[in-house]
């Protein structure tokens, strides 16, 4: 079993990952609707979607 | 004073927040085209700069190269920004000597195109390079579009081959 501690700070690294990849997730989705084809031909948009569903299980796991 | 995980959260924030600068940074160097941008595809697999030839009715994909069954055939191609040139390089088998005629579709309506001919017909695969100006070109999605088209090839038995197609942006 973790520590409320561990589990603390797994929760804030989590919390930042998420964060962070929703926000460049927007900001090259803004790029890519201003300038079509900034983002699309180099970097898997779908890629966001998948991380963020992990990071969401791991959240909630960790919240148990 | 900070604990040994503060200072791991800060690092990995660093961290994190230069590798997606990096990852925006690549990509802005990406768009602005510095020097040019050229692409190739030599119709083996699927390319994601350069689409087509489409429709796929009237375009056969063999191993390596496309058939082109009826007219007019499409290509677009990705264009990251506005450039003055485009050199295209298209290698084609026209043994059958048909009049063909490959250009780029301009502004202004649905058929307005800049057309040149194809001028080799041989045996063999025979490379051509074009030049066109793209002030006048008409650009949908950052892409620009190129037809292929030959009134013959719908009438006859022989058939235009192409079986590769690059294309270098100028400033």
């Amino acid at each position: 079993m973790l520590s409320e501690k561990t589990k603390s700070n797994a929760l804030r690294i989590v919390n930042f990952l998420f964060a962070s990849c929703f926000l460049f997730w927007l900001i090259l989705a803004v790029f890519e609707l201003i300038t079509p084809g900034f983002a699309i031909y180099y970097v898997d948009l779908s890629l966001f979607l998948i991380v963020g569903l992990f990071l969401f299980f791991i959240t909630v796991m960790l919240k148990e | 004073m900070k604990t040994g995980f503060e200072r791991f959260f800060f690092w990995f924030k660093v961290a994190v927040v230069f590798a997606m600068a990096i990852i925006f940074c690549f990509l802005i160097v990406k768009k602005t085209g510095i020097g040019g941008v050229s692409y190739l595809t030599e119709f083996d697999e699927h390319d994601k700069y350069v689409q087509g030839f489409y429709p796929e009715g009237r375009v056969e994909q063999l191993e390596g190269m496309q058939k082109m069954n009826s007219e007019p055939i499409y290509l677009e191609v990705y264009e990251p920004k506005k450039f003055s040139t485009a050199k295209v390089q298209l290698r084609y088998k026209n043994s059958a000597k048909l009049a063909a005629k490959f250009g780029v579709k301009l502004k202004g309506g649905e058929w307005a195109f800049y057309l040149v001919d194809l001028a080799g017909a041989s045996a063999d695969f025979v490379e051509q390079s074009f030049e066109f100006n793209l002030a006048n070109t008409e650009r949908r999605n950052n892409k620009i579009k190129f037809m292929l088209a030959s009134p013959a090839v719908n009438d006859s038995t022989e058939k235009i081959y192409i079986d590769k197609f690059s294309i270098g942006y100028v400033e």
